[in-house]
């Protein structure tokens, strides 16, 4: 528009008749308007440069739009010859060059543009379109000359490529092409691996039997959801053929048949994991860790009808191990561990208390994470090295719970490197006691000035009085994160935490009775560094308390749930390849 | 930089041309580094032939060598086998490998023939990112790769592994 403003009469009455004829998509009409006036001696000696581009451009839209792109480029060339520091010819024949396909041509037209134009604002609307012609270069040049990278790259080339695409992406590409299939078909993964991670349908015998022949030297199975013809095929080959002897990894979940050990020799196994629902005897994990001389992970559920169990864990390479008890009536009494090695260790359902039995685990000189859900333990011992414990929904059976007011106890060593500590019960007992509150005390007492950083607790009132003496230890100053479980805290319990922790930076309270004033006294403490609370079923806390936080720079959460259990499963036999 | 490490060489592209390079840009190459390790001083002053690579992709390979002239020597191999591998590629590099596909793949032979590892992976990483994702129709479109499957053929590999379809 501002353009037509500034424009003479004659001009400016030509290019509104050219607008409208264009509109009306009569694109000859305004061709020849615009021919007859420039013919005329009149415009082109009465007219600047400036608006004869104006007329030019005129022009250029109507063959533009009538799909006439030659001569659409010529005006847009008479644009830049008419001055050379109007942006506007740039800008069209750069258009009509992309239009025709050539990205080259059109990102020379801009660079000439910026060369010879001046206006700032020229040279942005040059740039941003330099800028969009490029992007559009680069992504049709990686699509142009194409190859096909399996026939022209030499094997080892292609082998590296494949190398950073996953299992799953390897098989989808077997459709690719005949030769695609033949360069999959002795790749390693696909010639060592049975990968089903992730199927959402179940897996048929004539789908194990298609990944089975590809394979040469099979070392990694992981397989789940697997058809009863697949789980029987899968049996035998991995025991009749004995299959088994050259896995590397093994991970199965099979409802149909139980997990069975025929016969084999040495195995070379480094990681195994038998998950629910396969059936596995504690025989069945007494033989693979004896027999599998190189073993470094284990997974294991248990789920056999014994009436009492007797398991013997001895290995010496084993590095980290998860057991999952099943069984009922199995207890810790009847497990013995040897695990000299062992960094991590899970026990999960060693519940039945008339059967609980120690666990001592001070031969471990290793062990770093400890790992216990729904354990009854007589007495504990753990090795000095252990960084992170956890218990949940435990009992604690042990003649220390007198501690301190029973005679000589076995004793905990100082947890100098204690890092986390979980004592937390989803669904706490009325007869039982915070089990493990004294044995704790006891640790406490010794580790000075400790590493311990966080802190998940369940307690009931009785064990109140060593909680005091507990967070009030050295232990405690250090802590950073607090998960506290507890319906007997109260308001004025607040000091005993501003106190205790003066590092806190997280706070989780659950099931308590306090109210908001808990919180503000928490919050309103001079230079506290708490960070974030979280307040779960606490119906006495109201919400306001949120922007109080919000205030002060510390982020106020709800959870309401009835079901929050912590329970932290589903562990995964990480990727050894 | 020492002065000999400024010194120049010559090098001969497989279309006769011959580029004049810095000594330690050019030593990227194991293979160039060992040829003049092997063949002494004096015979730098002749060009070191390069048979495999014509002029025009021994230059685009001397313009990645010249701007990673100062990265650390790669790390062992061992690499290769522990950690899970990443495809990400850094910027320069990414922006470096925006050729055609036939300048991509004479890229990614000249850096293997000329044994410049990290160039290598970069060429077979921008690869892997083209086939990434992809199903195996668009991985034809993007290669141009004629589909030699019966639509028999092609359905029952689809069968038997239909578990790995999305």
């Amino acid at each position: 528009m501002a353009i037509a403003v500034a424009l003479p009469k004659h001009i400016s009455d030509l290019l509104v008749e050219c607008r409208k004829a264009i509109k009306e998509k009569k694109y000859a009409e305004a061709i020849k308007s615009i021919n007859t006036a420039l013919k005329s001696p009149a415009t082109k000696t009465n007219t600047e440069p400036r608006h004869l581009i104006s007329v030019y451009d005129y022009r250029h839209a109507a063959y533009v739009r009538q799909g006439d792109r030659d001569l659409a480029l010529q005006d847009a060339k008479s644009m830049i010859r008419l001055d050379r520091t109007d942006v506007r010819g740039y800008l069209r024949c750069s258009a009509v060059a992309r239009f025709k396909g050539n990205m080259t041509a059109a990102l020379q037209y801009l660079e000439h543009g910026l060369k010879n134009c001046a206006e700032p604002g020229d040279l942005d609307t040059l740039r941003s379109e330099t800028r969009v012609v490029r992007d559009q270069l680069s992504a049709e040049l990686v699509l142009s000359r194409p190859r096909d990278p399996v026939t022209t790259l030499p094997f080892e080339v292609v082998e590296m490529i494949m190398s950073y695409l996953d299992y799953r992406q390897h098989v989808r590409m077997l459709r690719v092409s005949k030769s695609w299939k033949r360069m999959l078909s002795v790749l390693p993964p696909l010639i060592d691996t049975v990968s089903f991670e992730g199927a959402k349908s179940n897996i048929t015998a004539k789908m194990l039997l298609v990944a089975l022949r590809r394979l040469v030297t099979p070392k990694t199975f992981k397989i789940s959801g697997l058809t009863s013809g697949a789980s029987d095929i899968l049996q035998h080959r991995l025991w009749r053929d004995k299959l088994i002897e050259s896995l590397h990894v093994l991970q199965i979940s099979d409802q149909n048949n139980p997990f069975r050990i025929f016969s084999f020799g040495s195995v070379r196994m480094r990681r195994i994991a038998i998950d629910s629902p396969t059936r596995c005897s504690v025989e069945i994990v007494d033989q693979i860790l004896r027999r599998c001389t190189a073993l470094e992970y284990a997974r294991f559920t248990i789920c056999v009808d014994a009436s009492q169990l007797q398991c013997k864990l001895s290995s010496s390479t084993l590095l980290e191990l998860d057991l999952n008890c099943r069984t009922k009536r199995a207890g810790l009494l009847g497990l013995t561990i040897d695990l000299p090695q062992v960094r991590t260790l899970y026990l999960r359902g060693f519940d039945d208390a008339p059967w609980g039995g120690d666990l001592d685990l001070r031969h471990c000189q290793y062990l770093t994470a400890l790992s216990l859900y729904h354990c009854a333990v007589r007495d504990l011992f753990l090795p000095s090295t252990i960084t992170h414990l956890r218990m949940e929904s435990c009992e604690l059976q042990t003649s220390r719970n007198l501690w301190p007011f029973a005679g000589p106890q076995p004793e905990l060593p100082a947890l100098d490197n204690l890092e986390t500590l979980d004592m937390l019960d989803s669904a706490p007992r009325t007869n039982i006691e915070m089990p493990f509150l004294p044995l704790i005390s006891q640790a406490s007492a010794k580790t000075k000035p400790g590493k311990l950083t966080s802190l998940g607790l369940t307690y009931k009132d009785d064990s109140a009085h060593y909680l005091e003496a507990l967070m009030l230890s050295e232990w405690f100053a250090g802590l950073k994160a607090l998960h506290i479980d507890s319906q007997n805290i109260v308001d004025r319990h607040s000091q005993l935490f501003v106190t205790a922790c003066p590092e806190l930076e997280r706070i989780h309270i659950r099931g308590a009775q306090i109210t908001g004033v808990f919180i503000v006294d928490l919050v309103a403490v001079p230079k506290s560094k708490l960070r974030a609370v979280t307040v779960e079923d606490c119906p006495k806390v109201s919400r306001d308390i949120i922007q109080f936080g919000e205030q002060r720079g510390v982020h106020v959460k709800f959870i309401a749930s009835a079901e929050n259990s912590s329970r932290s499963s589903g562990r995964r036999v990480r990727e050894v390849q | 930089m020492s002065s000999e490490n400024s010194k120049k060489l010559m090098l001969q592209s497989s279309d006769g041309e011959d580029i004049t390079v810095d000594r330690d840009v050019a030593e990227k190459s194991v293979l160039i580094k060992n040829m003049v390790g092997d063949l002494g001083e004096d015979a730098m002053e002749e060009a070191i032939p390069i048979p495999n690579v014509n002029a025009a992709v021994l230059k685009k390979v001397i313009e990645w060598c010249t701007h990673h002239k100062n990265d650390p020597p790669a790390s062992n191999e061992d690499d290769s086998d522990s950690r899970k591998k990443t495809t990400d590629i850094e910027e320069w590099d990414q922006k470096f490998m925006q050729v055609d596909q036939e300048m991509l793949f004479e890229i990614i032979l000249a850096a293997n023939y000329l044994d410049i590892k990290a160039l290598l992976d970069v060429g077979c990483k921008t690869v892997a990112n083209m086939i990434k994702g992809k199903s195996p129709e668009e991985i034809r479109k993007t290669f141009n790769i004629q589909n030699d499957f019966t639509p028999e053929e092609e359905d029952q590999i689809r069968r038997e592994n239909e578990w790995a379809e999305e």
